[in-house]
């Protein structure tokens, strides 16, 4: 068996088990964007409001003082590091809010990753495997699917940018 | 690094549940894994970076954007403003139709009715005044395509050279620091060297915010090879520092004196490279030759504790500085506008080219002193096609008889239509349209009575002229004084060719058609051609590639070759960088070495670099005097006032000022204060403020904040409705004629 289906295999009951007590105890609807048209912007439902507060302020400022320990993971990680900010995946907080984000905004920087997982026919989504604030790669240190990303051009990647191949477009 | 399985177990759990919703988007997420939707590649539409992205359509709309794996410039990443351009092409403040102003106000009008109008008044303004009393004002934002018709229009045919482009508030200190340091334009090496590098210096550069993919960059090379130092050197902390090793925190305006001293010491502790300045190098204290030891002795002065006291920094700080930059076996420098804006902006650019030129860091893997530019495409449109008015296209200059002749003969015009003299500079040309000297003025694609310093001096003579405004959004700060605004197509709408900082074109597809009534820039200033009778030499410009293949020959032979860049390649490769003489070259990575197709190697006769652009091939070491800033502080204006970028918003805010997520991130303009000042001035967070300079007053929310330097304020100036640059000085540079947007003096009380 290799890695992969290893880890799949303490995966899906996991994750089938999180989902039902999510499903049974959430006040919270789905958001189903899955079922929307592509290009339509999700409204924001009733019970996934922002809170109202003060939208003079940013984002940043407020939860440095309400959420101190999401803003600690989010700014010890990558993304914090190159100030990617919350409201790239959570949305504005007025018209646009993710209080649970999906996968979009991570596609767009990393793309190859949506191939990937396609070729792989997994149900297995960025957030199987790494959390949203801090990134950290659980399932690397176990060898899991997250391991190589074989298609993903990390940043890191970078390194192996070398000058002279030129690419020949798609 | 193992992990037991009952920590595994719960650090699963705890993703998945951050997951529950998420993991539903995956398969066939929402958009981007969408079968639906068409992918064009494209370039970034903001910073000078050069970002390969993907833009989306579906319906003839612009759906998504995603970074461009295959970009070596990127690798598939984004900034935070690149990743909502799709927004913004189809934002609310998008202007669709043309405007003429009629009994005071701007009302909608045909495209005829407009360009009508536009051309009856500038033929009779050039008729009754003569060419010089008109002028045309681009952007390095747009595409060199564009701006090449342009300079055709108005330096060949309407024969003046009152032509320029906000370029020149921006980077014309770095093109003066190349020409004079190393005798051509543009940076020897390329970003690859940053993956060779050993050391970064960052000077006047906050790269997290204003360069977010570079810095990215950055960090993955210090991830991947810890010990890779980062000094900055700067007036304030920034985002930047997360990454920094040593940051010489200077006092604004006196960073001179400490290159020297940082110079003096690579010499006094035998870090310098002599064979390569025996070789390639020649010194001059800017007005004639002087020898190494002439330049040794200049630099006695400049010790670590003379920079310090005058920089108002730890002396150790200056040696440590100069001996990781000595140590380390590559180098490479970066900067921006805390160098270009100033008024010794050129000489700060030549002190940054000294340390390379002194230990051989240059033209080598890994080493580079590199300007980085502000815009998408200041290098390619503005620097290598020539929209300054003392320049032409493919590096040339107005006042040579042979670049008139050559350039002429391609326009088809005759020569003497090209003037010897050049135009009036950007803040010459403003300062004339106050004065009333120049009657009408073309903009195209900037946002001039927002980004000018010392706005007070300007905006009535905008008001007064007859101003007219090609942009793709209204209102801004300059179509509320326009006579006629044109509604130009914006990125995505268009096909063109950009030119980012390290010399590499890349082609941008057209991946929908312009909305409402907005059309292509060069097909309005074509239209403009035709109306005021010379239309003939642009009829065979029938798409943006016939534009780009004439423009190709303009480069030819010159030193920024382009020749092997053709749309038929461009289309299909992630860019090229010049000089690419014929089409099977790959482009250059290290100019004036063997790498560089122009490298002559029976001149050079076995020297590493040779600089073919000076007569001698050798790069100069300048002597230039410390001088600081134009206007220093004084008992009655005490604070240094600097002004600069966020990373959320860029330059007037017109695109980013219509994406809600952006504007959430930093919703308001504000005033930095550092907390020692805040609490002898008895400032607390969120006080109104009132910041005042000789020019005029601002109120703005104050913030406490250990980012600038005790004594000094700073303002950021994108928005609209506190405008910096009331406040900020036009005293220019007299190399570069680039203002010190930098560098103020300015007080502040309580609102």
């Amino acid at each position: 068996m290799n890695r992969k289906n290893l880890f799949a295999l303490i995966m899906f009951p996991l994750l089938f088990l999180l989902l039902i007590a999510y499903a049974c105890s959430s006040t919270t609807t789905t958001r189903k964007v899955a079922n929307q048209s592509p290009v339509t912007p999700a409204a924001v439902s009733e019970d996934e409001k922002h809170l109202d507060v003060d939208f003079t302020i940013s984002c940043l400022e407020c939860h440095t003082e309400e959420t101190p320990e999401v803003v600690a993971d989010w700014g010890a990680g990558t993304h914090g590091k190159v100030n990617v900010g919350c409201f790239v995946c959570h949305g504005d907080g007025e018209d646009e809010y993710y209080a649970s984000p999906g996968t979009d905004a991570c596609l767009s920087c990393h793309d190859s990753l949506a191939t990937e997982v396609a070729e792989a026919q997994t149900d297995e989504t960025c957030f199987t495997c790494h959390d949203g604030h801090k990134l950290k790669f659980h399932a690397e240190q176990h060898g899991g699917f997250g391991a190589s990303h074989p298609g993903w051009l990390r940043p890191d990647s970078h390194i192996k940018s070398t000058h002279s191949p030129q690419y020949t477009g798609d | 690094m193992s992990v037991t399985r009952r920590e595994f177990l719960k650090l699963t759990a705890a993703s998945a549940a951050a997951s529950a919703i998420g993991s539903e988007l995956m398969v066939g997420s929402a958009v981007m894994g969408s079968p639906a939707i068409d992918w064009h590649k494209s370039v970034c539409r903001f910073c000078g970076t050069g970002c390969g992205v993907m833009l989306g359509t579906r319906n003839g709309k612009a759906v998504a954007v995603k970074g461009d794996r295959k970009s070596t410039v990127n690798c598939g990443l984004l900034c935070v403003k690149g990743f909502y351009l799709h927004k913004i092409v189809h934002a609310k403040n998008r202007l669709l139709q043309p405007l003429v102003r009629k009994n005071g106000t701007l009302q909608p009008a045909s495209w005829d009715e407009a360009m009508s109008l536009v051309a009856e008044k500038f033929s009779a303004i050039i008729k009754e005044h003569g060419p010089d009393a008109v002028a045309f004002y681009g952007s390095g934002q747009g595409t060199t395509e564009e701006t090449y018709i342009a300079n055709k229009l108005f330096k060949g045919h309407l024969s003046t050279n009152n032509f320029e482009g906000n370029p020149r508030l921006c980077m014309a200190s770095a093109v003066g620091g190349y020409l004079t340091s190393f005798g051509a334009d543009e940076p020897v090496g390329t970003y690859d060297d940053i993956e060779h590098a050993e050391l970064f210096l960052l000077i006047g550069s906050n790269t997290a915010e204003a360069h977010p993919v570079l810095f990215d960059r950055l960090v993955a090379r210090k991830k991947n090879h810890p010990s890779t130092k980062i000094i900055t050197i700067d007036p304030r902390k920034t985002p930047t520092n997360k990454i920094v090793d040593l940051h010489l925190q200077v006092i604004p305006g006196y960073d001179l004196a400490v290159m020297h001293a940082i110079a003096r010491i690579l010499i006094k502790e035998g870090y310098t490279d002599e064979k390569f300045i025996s070789e390639s190098v020649t010194f001059s204290d800017g007005k004639k030759k002087i020898s190494y030891e002439d330049y040794k002795r200049f630099l006695e002065k400049f010790t670590p504790e003379y920079a310090a006291e005058k920089a108002g920094i730890d002396p150790q700080d200056i040696v440590k500085a100069a001996r990781m930059f000595g140590e380390a076996k590559t180098a490479m420098s970066m900067w921006t506008m805390g160098v270009n804006q100033r008024t010794r902006g050129v000489w700060l650019n030549n002190l940054m080219h000294n340390i390379h030129l002194l230990t051989g860091k240059l033209g080598k893997p890994g080493c580079d002193s590199f300007s980085l530019t502000g815009q998408p495409n200041a290098c390619g449109g503005v620097r290598e096609g020539g929209g300054l008015c003392h320049l032409l296209p493919g590096h040339r200059k107005v006042a040579v008889k042979q670049h008139r002749e050559e350039i002429a003969a391609i326009w088809n015009v005759p020569a003497s239509n090209i003037k010897p003299k050049p135009g009036k500079h950007t803040m010459a040309m403003f300062s004339a349209i106050a004065a009333g000297d120049i009657k009408a003025a073309y903009i195209m694609c900037t946002n001039p009575a927002h980004s000018l310093p010392n706005l007070n001096k300007y905006l009535q003579g905008l008001k007064d002229c007859f101003l007219v405004v090609a942009d793709s959004f209204h209102p801004t700060e300059t179509t509320r004084l326009a006579d006629v605004v044109l509604p130009a197509a914006f990125w995505g709408e268009k096909e063109g060719v950009y030119g980012c900082t390290e010399r590499r074109s890349q082609h941008m597809a057209q991946a929908i058609q312009p909305q409402g009534q907005a059309r292509w820039d060069g097909e309005i200033l074509m239209d403009l051609a035709r109306r005021l009778g010379h239309g003939k030499n642009f009829e065979h410009f029938k798409t943006p590639e016939d534009v780009w293949s004439e423009y190709i020959t303009t480069t030819k032979g010159r030193d920024m070759d382009l020749t092997g860049a053709p749309y038929s390649r461009l289309r299909k490769v992630r860019g090229l960088r010049w000089p690419v003489p014929d089409e099977n070259h790959p482009g250059t990575w290290h100019r004036f070495t063997e790498e560089d197709p122009l490298f002559p190697k029976e001149k050079a006769k076995g020297r590493r670099m040779y600089f073919y652009n000076k007569p001698d091939g050798r790069a100069v070491v300048f002597a230039r005097p410390d001088k600081g800033p134009e206007e220093p502080v004084d008992a009655d204006y005490p604070l240094v006032l600097s002004t600069g970028r966020v990373l959320e918003h860029w330059h007037t805010m017109t695109m980013t000022g219509s994406v809600k997520q952006l504007v959430r991130a930093v919703p308001q303009p504000y005033v930095e204060i550092n907390p020692e000042d805040a609490k002898e001035l008895g400032f607390a967070d969120k006080d109104t403020a009132i910041v005042e300079t000789r020019r005029g007053e601002l109120k703005l929310m104050v913030r406490v904040i250990d980012r600038p330097r005790k004594g000094t304020i700073f303002i950021p100036w994108h928005w609209p409705e506190k405008l910096a640059n009331l406040l900020t000085t036009d005293a220019i540079d007299p190399g570069s004629k680039e203002p010190e947007y930098k560098i103020c003096a300015a007080r502040i009380r309580k609102a």
